[in-house]
Order: structure tokens, then sequence, then C-alpha cells
């Protein structure tokens, strides 16, 4: 070749050379099944499934399939594929498109994507709320815009936070610190902030990363639609997750009892969403404060649990906080939570010092011969006039009485509870089978711990009374499966009045702590400065309650059907309703419990 | 100047200037003084704690314990501000000027080492117990990790990994099946009974009243005595047995159930990382209570349904028998190498235990471990074993499926003729090829191949229904599933 042609033949060389060159980390390829060059492979999986995802490929994946979602109008409902890189890949993109359908779009922004990453917890981790602080166990669990938020060092098995340091500047705390060591981390005076939007993420060969979908169905919406999830790799198109979605003509009731389709199925937990702490915490800044407030409401009512239990003004308040307690039920109510009962709005129990003087009076003193507290009484009335003024003359007020109180306890506060229900309050106390003999009669809603039966459920409702459970199990557990039942159709088939376990959040980000019962943290989501950080089992619970929805329909619809005249539609309701009362909640598939439930929904509302 | 004039004159200026007077005659009170400090500290105002507690150490000492308190939140503000000349003057200064008990002076000398580099250096800890010893290395390693220095903090902290007690299984075809056959059996003479118990932590035992979970009665705290349960394990072709006895003088009484004997509460995990079984095992009346941590699932079974136990108690021993079913454990059968953790705790009246390097309850990691050498010798045998009971299990269960899905109104006729009923028919026709005389090469290919289907019979059903209704639901073509 002469010296020109080489010139000239450079270029053409060069061009033919760059896929070559380019097929290392970072080639573009189609995605999927089938293409020898591409830079991954995906699968569809179930999002809440029993099982713990490691970073092979998943066992129960449906290679190169649709992702496929079915949710009610308004309803939020999730979605999960794994991708499992078959090259390395930095600046990895996921964008949802618009869904497409004969009735319209559905905006791109009805998918949210998120990171499920895994991070080191304790040796129980996933099955267990005990702390085995020894052992290490790397467990998927938060749903992350930006995985660097959290960073995990496989070798040492430890997990790091990023936070920012007073002068604006980031490092990262190393938040598995054993537990006599580590320095307890307030997110009032350290920032911690995931990204608003879903980062660009990094893949290792053949360490699988899975993806998280939660879709939002608008209210409008109905039919099946269809797009995609793109997938970008240093800004080249590099294939696509195809999705299919259908919106159900109908949106889904409150969630109301098995028993009494007009009794609620209240949605609540204890959690540690507190306005006056967190102004205290920040130095002052109520504004500050106030945003984590709506933002922490505004995900519980994303999330199904419409009720938490509130703060409130007892004989142990400081006086500064009785106007920010008051504050933070304004941003209750404004976040569109649950106002027709409310729980622990106002103080079911007098002084310590005061009930101590009762017992000291004798097991045999009646109730109107002992003493009522007079500074707790005055709190009482002043309290529940605000609330009142707040949320309706008619709103249920639930006191709650002393926190898994002895029984000496329990009997003392004989005298504040009928206080309590002569100015037209009602009484909420944990509680566990020796109540029924010595309370029982003066108890509104009772919150049994650890496992309760319909023989329990059946007692308590004899007098009217509500019951649910707590540590059944307590938060923790990472498995969504495990939450998704003990959450919803466990207690809803047993004819419980709810759940209300113990606790959505209030524990640190470590969890190596153990604490005085060697218990892991109890968080489904993770404190952040404004925003919580969420989790795939917090999803769960969101799920739990959802399958008591469609539970709920599904009997509205067949009672409507049992009363018709024709036959057919009389034999399809009882169908309905002899499936939901078979189900075994201990063994049952929840997610073709769902589809059925679905099917049959479908069935009774187009009978003619 | 009129006299009124100038008296008022002089009083203003008296006035004026008593503020002056005022401020230089009135001393700070180190008490107060040091509450400030305490309290700037613990709400992490570092800089004002630092304050504090700088003024604090100028005044004369009316409190010994305040000014220890203050001088290790003095510590711990500096080096969280990062202030190491501040912390390394205070950490040497304030034991030798105040005259602190040697664990303060040990501690600052410590953290003055840590500065320096020398973490190995801890001779200042000689001559103090080996518990105060520990409580040091951890408030050093906490100033460490207080100044982000997470190398030190972990170097202070640095423990050697505890050894955990194993016990090797023994391997036999067929393991005695009851208490009477272990008495009698040849075996229980030359098996190793496993005996490194541990007393239970006596704080831990007192805050499992928190646990609302488990009922366990009241945990009774070690008394110095030796823990007199012993026990072995034993592997066979049905499952895993445990066999163990404790002298107990007053053994016909508990077994009359006039007074309680206590309880075992016991744990397995078949593999690191993985579930485990919880059981507490409570004599007399014996009662056996599972405490489930996950829901049942294809990878999964719930212990109690294959788990039997026996208990006697009489003439000054109280023995004990279980044996779980390797059905349970089908998917996870254990190999030469494999090692399941294995919790026993008694709850004696002679105290708490744990059978390992003395863990409480869930901690699996200090457990002792099973470890099954020889197993491969019977592991054929326990394969054909479950090739018979999971055919047996699906073909029980075959019958209702088909009534179900192919009637009119309970089911879905489209659903079973294209997806259900050709895969039982798959299922059926592995079947076929069990006998008593299959080869163990058919035995195992139906192990692999069949087994997971039989046994998951009814979870794989609810695989299948999900899909397709899901598929049907987003408009994929189902081929005559019913709904819309």
């Amino acid at each position: 070749m002469r010296f020109h042609e080489k010139i000239l033949f450079f270029p053409v060389f060069c061009q033919l050379l760059l896929p070559v060159l380019d097929a290392g980390e970072t080639a573009p390829a189609v995605s999927g099944a089938g293409n020898g060059n591409a830079p991954y492979q995906y699968y569809i999986v179930e999002a809440l499934s029993n099982l713990k995802r490691s970073d092979a490929p998943p066992p129960d994946g449906e290679r190169g399939g649709i992702l496929r979602i079915v949710a009610a109008q308004e309803e939020y409902e999730a979605a999960s594929f794994v991708l499992h890189p078959l090259r390395a890949a930095a600046d990895v993109e996921l964008i949802p498109g618009a869904l497409n359908g004969e009735k319209g779009s559905i905006p791109a922004s009805s998918l949210d994507l998120k990171i499920v990453k895994r991070w080191f917890q304790t040796g129980t981790a996933w099955h267990s709320y005990f702390a085995d602080s020894t052992g290490r166990q790397l467990i998927p669990e938060l749903l992350l815009n930006d995985e660097n938020l959290v960073t995990v060092d496989l070798e040492q098995k430890e997990n790091y936070l990023r936070v920012k340091e007073a002068d604006g500047r980031e490092r990262r705390l190393w938040i598995s610190a054993p537990g006599r060591i580590y320095e307890k981390l307030d997110p009032n005076r350290i920032p911690v902030a995931d990204a608003d939007t879903l980062q660009k993420f990094r893949l290792r060969r053949n360490v699988c990363k899975q993806i998280w979908v939660t879709f939002h169905a608008p209210s409008g919406a109905e039919g099946i639609y269809r797009g995609k999830i793109a997938v970008r790799i240093a800004g080249r198109d590099a294939g696509a997750i195809p999705v299919a979605v259908r919106v159900l003509p109908f949106r889904l009731p409150p969630p109301r009892t098995a028993y009494d389709l007009s009794e609620p199925f209240f949605a609540g937990s204890y959690n540690s969403v507190d306005l006056a702490r967190y102004v205290r915490a920040n130095g002052g800044d109520v504004p500050k404060a106030e945003k984590r407030v709506r933002a922490e409401y505004e995900s519980f009512r994303r999330h199904n649990l419409l009720y938490p239990l509130l703060p409130c003004r007892n004989v142990y308040t400081k006086k500064e906080d009785v106007p920010l307690i008051r504050r933070q039920m304004e941003l209750y109510r404004e976040a569109g939570l649950g106002t027709e009962a409310l729980f622990n709005a106002v103080s079911g129990f007098p002084a310590y010092t005061d009930l101590n003087k009762i017992r000291k009076l004798g097991d045999e003193v009646a109730i109107n011969e002992m003493p009522l507290p007079e500074k707790w009484a005055e709190i009482v009335r002043t309290e529940s006039a605000f609330v009142r003024s707040l949320f309706g003359k008619d709103a249920q007020i639930y006191c709650f009485g002393w926190d898994e109180p002895g029984m000496w306890l329990l009997r003392a506060e004989r005298r504040s509870w009928k206080f309590l229900h002569d100015n037209g309050l009602k009484v909420f106390s944990t509680a566990n089978r020796n109540h029924l003999l010595h309370a029982g009669f003066n108890e509104d809603f009772v919150n049994l711990g650890g496992r309760i039966t319909r023989k329990d459920t059946d007692t308590w409702h004899e007098a009217g009374v509500r019951i649910t459970s707590y540590a059944d199990p307590h938060t923790g557990i990472e498995n969504p499966d495990f939450v998704r039942r003990t959450h919803g159709l466990y207690p809803y088939l047993i004819h419980s009045d709810g759940t209300m376990n113990y606790m959505v959040c209030g524990s640190d980000w470590n969890d190596f702590i153990g604490g005085a019962g060697n218990f892991r943290s109890f968080n489904w989501i993770y404190p952040g400065t404004f925003r919580p950080v969420e989790t795939i089992q917090y999803e769960a619970f969101r799920e739990a309650v959802d399958d008591v929805r469609y539970a709920t329909l599904l009997k509205q619809l067949a009672e409507k059907a049992l009363h018709s005249e024709k036959t057919e539609h009389i034999y399809r309701a009882r169908a309905a309703l002899l499936r939901l009362a078979q189900i075994d909640p201990e063994t049952c598939d929840l997610n073709t419990v769902r589809m059925e439930m679905i099917r049959h929904i479908l069935e009774l509302r187009n009978l003619k | 100047m009129k006299p009124v004039t100038l008296l008022l004159s002089l009083s203003l200026l008296f006035l004026f200037s008593l503020p002056l007077h005022m401020e230089a005659s009135v001393p700070e009170n180190p008490d107060t003084v040091g509450r400030a400090a305490l309290q700037a500290a613990s709400e992490g105002k570092w800089l004002r704690a630092m304050e504090e507690a700088s003024r604090y150490f100028k005044l004369p000492e009316k409190n010994r314990r305040m000014t220890v308190q203050v001088f290790h939140a003095a510590l711990r503000a500096a080096m969280a501000q990062r202030a190491f000349d501040t912390a390394r003057s205070w950490a040497t200064e304030i034991p030798r000027a105040r005259k602190l008990a040697p664990e303060e002076t040990a501690l600052g000398a410590l953290l003055v080492a840590g500065l320096a580099g020398k973490i190995s250096d801890v001779a200042e800890l000689e001559g103090i117990s080996p518990e105060k010893q520990e409580t040091i290395l951890f408030q050093v390693s906490n100033l460490f990790y207080l100044a982000g220095d997470y190398e030190k903090a972990k170097r202070f902290v640095r423990s050697a990994p505890e050894k955990t007690p194993s016990c090797p299984v023994t391997i036999v075809r067929e393991a005695p099946s009851g208490i009477q056959a272990w008495m009698e059996s040849p075996l229980l003479k030359r098996i190793r009974m496993a005996d490194e118990f541990a007393p239970y932590n006596r704080k831990a035992a007192e805050m499992l009243i928190l646990d609302v979970n488990t009922v366990r009665g009241k945990t009774p705290h070690a008394t110095g005595t030796k823990c007199p349960f012993r026990f072995c394990v034993a592997a066979d072709r049905y499952g895993l047995a445990l066999y163990g006895e404790m002298p107990e003088k007053r053994a016909d009484e508990i077994g009359a159930g006039i007074i309680s004997g206590g309880a075992l509460e016991m744990y397995l995990q078949p593999g690191e990382g993985e579930f485990y079984y919880q059981w507490i095992w409570s004599f007399f009346p014996e009662k056996v209570s599972f405490v489930n941590w996950m829901s049942p699932h294809r990878f999964y079974r719930p212990l109690e349904p294959g788990f039997r136990h026996e208990i006697s108690a009489a003439g000054g021993m109280i023995r004990f028998f279980m044996r779980i079913d390797w059905e349970i454990l089908y998917d996870r059968l254990p190999g030469e190498e494999t090692r399941w953790t294995l919790g026993v705790i008694p709850w004696l009246r002679s105290g708490g235990f744990t059978w390992g390097s003395g863990g409480q309850v869930h901690e699996l990691n200090k457990f002792g471990k099973l470890e099954f050498r020889g197993i491969g010798r019977i592991l054929p045998e326990i394969r054909r074993r479950l090739v018979f009971s999971a055919w047996g299990t699906c073909r029980r269960n075959i019958p209702a499926l088909k009534v179900f899905w192919q009637d009119e109104i309970h089911g879905d006729r489209g659903f079973y003729k294209k997806i259900l009923l050709p895969y039982l028919e798959r299922l059926e026709t592995y079947g076929k090829s069990v006998s008593p005389e299959m080869s163990t090469e058919t035995a195992d290919r139906l192990f692999r191949e069949a087994v997971p289907e039989w046994f998951e019979l009814k979870y794989r059903v609810d695989e299948l229904r999900r899909n397709a209704l899901r598929r049907q639901l987003t408009g994929e073509n189902a081929s005559g599933c019913a709904g819309r």
C-alpha cells in the first residue's frame, strides 16, 4: 500500500475498528435474551417474594419477559425485575416511557423506579427482628434513587451512609459499628438525603441488581397500556424492558373487616414522627421540621398507613412542645390521613406517681373511691377540645393507656379511664389475655402482643371491643411476603380490626446496636432529613392493606349479588365468597390470591 | 451642687458600677457549668460542650462524679470536633491535675497513644480488671469513632472470633426411634455427647420479658453450676435424631407435673444465611411451641409437621428424644462439608445455659455447629425414600385439583385444559418410574427433576394460575381462561 493510500485508508480502518474497541465495558447492544452481544440479561421477578435475592440470577425469574402490572385506579402497585450484567457498565440509566393504550396514555411519571440496595444486617436478618449482632448477612432492603447513599464494603462487611457535614462536605458515616462505640445518628442535625430522582448506577459483571417499580394508576385510566423502560449505558441505547399494565375499571374501597363490611380495618402503626422533637434537635427550625413531618405523612398515605399514632400532650410534656403537638395534628389532617378515628391524640394515663398512689389503696378499692388526678384530667379536657375543634365532634379519639401495663397498673387506670369514657373519649390499650381478668370492660380497643386467633377476636367482639395485634412479628423483618401476610390477609381472615404494629420508624440506621431486648432496628422507613428512605417491606405493608381492600370489594359485590333474583348471580357470589373463606392465610400464595380476587371481582361486576 | 443632686449622682455612679463588682465577686457554680457541658454533649453541640468543659476545668472541684463525667464529655466533644490538640491536652492533664482514678488515666493515655498511632500500646491497662479494661477500650474506640477515624476505632475493639463447639452427627442407616430404643442401643455407648454449655447472660435473661412473641415462663439465672444436660445427634435415612439426658433428683415430681422441669429452647439453621427454626420444648406438662419466622412457600416448610418428640422423667433422669424428618429439608440435604447451626438453650431449675460461646437467644453466630461427615454413605437412601414420599404426597393431592379446576363454577376449564392438565400429566409420567425396583440413577434423576414438583405441587399450581391470570389481564391470549 502506498503512503497516500494508507492516509486515506486509516480513517476507514478506524471506523471498522471502533465496534471492536467499543465491545469492552460500555458497548451498547440490544437487551435481553437472544442477543449474543447484549451487555445484560434481565429477569422479571415477583416483587413481594419470600426469596432473599442475592447477586446471582434469580431462580424464580422469567428471563426476557414482560413486566406485567395489574392495578385498580389510583392504586400503587409494586413490580420488579433483575438485571444480570454480562459485562461491567458505568452510567447505566433506566428511563420509563409513557404507557399507551386504546383509551389514551399514562404518563411516564406513573412509573417510579428505585434500586433495591443490599446492605449488611445482623445474622438473623430477613427472618427475625432479633439481633444476631456478631453475624452479618447481605440483605436486599432499601429503595434508593442513588445507590451511593449507602456504600457497602463487601470485604469488611460494613455499611457507610453518606451524610453532610456542617460545612457542606460529604462524608461516609460508619453505620454498622458495634453498639458500644456507635453514636446514634440524628438526621435533624446531620443531613441525610437520597436523591430526588433515579440516578445513574453501575453494573458489575455477573453481579445482579434488582430494580423496584411502583406503578401509580391514574384515576381516569382503564384498560391495557403498553410501554417500556429504556436502558441506556454511557448515553447509548441498550435495549428496553417491555411493560404491560392493566388498569382495572374500579377504585378500591377503604379496607373493611371480614366480619362486618361497615366496620373499618384500621391500618396504623406506632411511629416516631414528632414535630416537637425534630424542632428541638434541629436547633429550632420549625419549617425544616414541618417539611420532614409532611414528607413522612405523605409517605404513610401512599402506603395505606392511614392511622399512625399521634404524639399527644401528657403530664410530662414540656410547655413549649404543646403548640408543636397541635401543629402536628394540623399537618396530619392536611396530609389526608384518617380522621374519623384518631389514635393517641389525647393522653390516656396520668402520672406514674398518681397511679402508684392508687395502687397503695389496695386491690379492693372501688373505681369511684380512686382519686382522679386533676392535672391530667385538665390536660384531657383541654386537648380533647382542641382535637375536636380540628377533626370534628364526631371523631373517635382513642386515648392510649400505659404501654404493656402490669396488672396492678392496669387496675389503677380504672378511674382515669372512667373519666375518659364519661367525657366521650375511648380507651386503647396494649394487652394480653390477662386483661380479660383485670380489665376488658373498660377497654374499647385492645392491641394484643404476639399471635392472636379467631378465638381472641370473637371473644373481644362479643363485648363490642375492637382488637388488633402487634409483634406478630415486630417490624425489622425484611421478607416482604411475610410482612404482607402478617399485616394483611392473616389479621383480616381471623376477623381482626386492623393492624397496629410496632413500629414503622423510630430506630437508627444501624442494625447492630442491639439494645435492651437485643432487637434489630424496627424500621420500615429510615430517617432522612427531609424525606424518609423507604424499603421493600414497607411496600409489602401497602400491598397487605390493598389485599384487604380487594377482599372488601369482592365481599361488597358478592353481598349485592346474593340478593339478586338470578340464580347464576347467586352462584357466582357464593363461589367467590367460598373461595375467600377457604384461603389459608398462612400458606396461600398471596400473589395468586390477588389475581383470583380480581378475577372474581370482574366476574361479579360483569354480571347482567 | 445641691446635696440632693450630689447624693443622686453618687447613687447613680454606684449603681452603674455595681454589675462590675458583682461580676468580679460572684464565682461560677461548677455544678451548673458541668451540667451545661454534659447537656451540650448529649445534644451533640460539641463546640458548646468544649467551651463549658473548658470553663469547668478552671473551677475548683466540688463533685468528683461530675468531674469524671465532664472529663468524658470533654474528650468526646474534642474528638467530635477533631480538636486533637485539645483532646490530647485534656487527656493528659485532667487525670493528673484532678487525680482521677486509674480508669480515666488509662483512657487518657490510650487516647494519646492512639492519636500518635500506637494502637498496640495498651500497657496503661495493667492493673485494671478485665471488665473495666473492656469498657475503656470501647470508650477509646468510641472517641475515634466520633472523630471519624474508623480504622483506629476498629482496631481498639478488634477481638478474636469466638470459638463455638461442634457436634459431629453420627451417621447410621437407622437410628433408634425413641427413648427406650436409645437407652438399649449400643450406639449410646459409643456416641460422643455434647456438653459444652456456658451460663446464659444474666442481664440478657432479665430482658427476655420484652419478647412478647415467645412464652418462656420465668427464665432462671445460672447459679454457677455446670449444665447437667448433654445430648447427641444422629442422622439416618428418615431424618435427624437428637437424644438428650440430664440427671435430676426430682425427676419423678417433674414427670408428675408437681414441679416444672424447665424447657429446652432450640434453634436449627440449615446453613449460614438460611432461615432458621425456633422451638421451645417445655416439660412438664410436655409442650412444644414453634415460633415461625417465615410463612411456608416453595423453598421453606415449617418444622411442626415433621417433628416428633418424646420425654421421660423418672428414676433420677430426664431423657429427651426428637426427630426432624428429611421431608422438611429435602432441598437442603447436608453434604460432607455441611455445617448447620444448632442452638440449645436449656432453661433448667439449676439455671439457664447456652450450647455455644455464651450466646443469647437468636444469636445464631454464637451457637454450636452440627457436622455431617460420612453422610454421603446414606444420601442415596435418603433420596430414594424421599422420592417415594414426594410421589405419595403428590398422588394424594392431584385428584382434588382436577375436580376443582374442571368445575364450571369454581374452576376455570380453559386454564385446566391448556395449562394445568398438561402439567399434571407430566408429573404423573414421572410417577410411573417410581417403584421399589428403580435403580439409584432413576431415583437420583427423579429426586432432581420430580421431587421438587411433587412436594411443592400446591405452590407450583398457584404459580401457573397467577401467571396465566396476569397474562390474560394484561392482554396476552391465554386460550380460554375465564375472566375479562
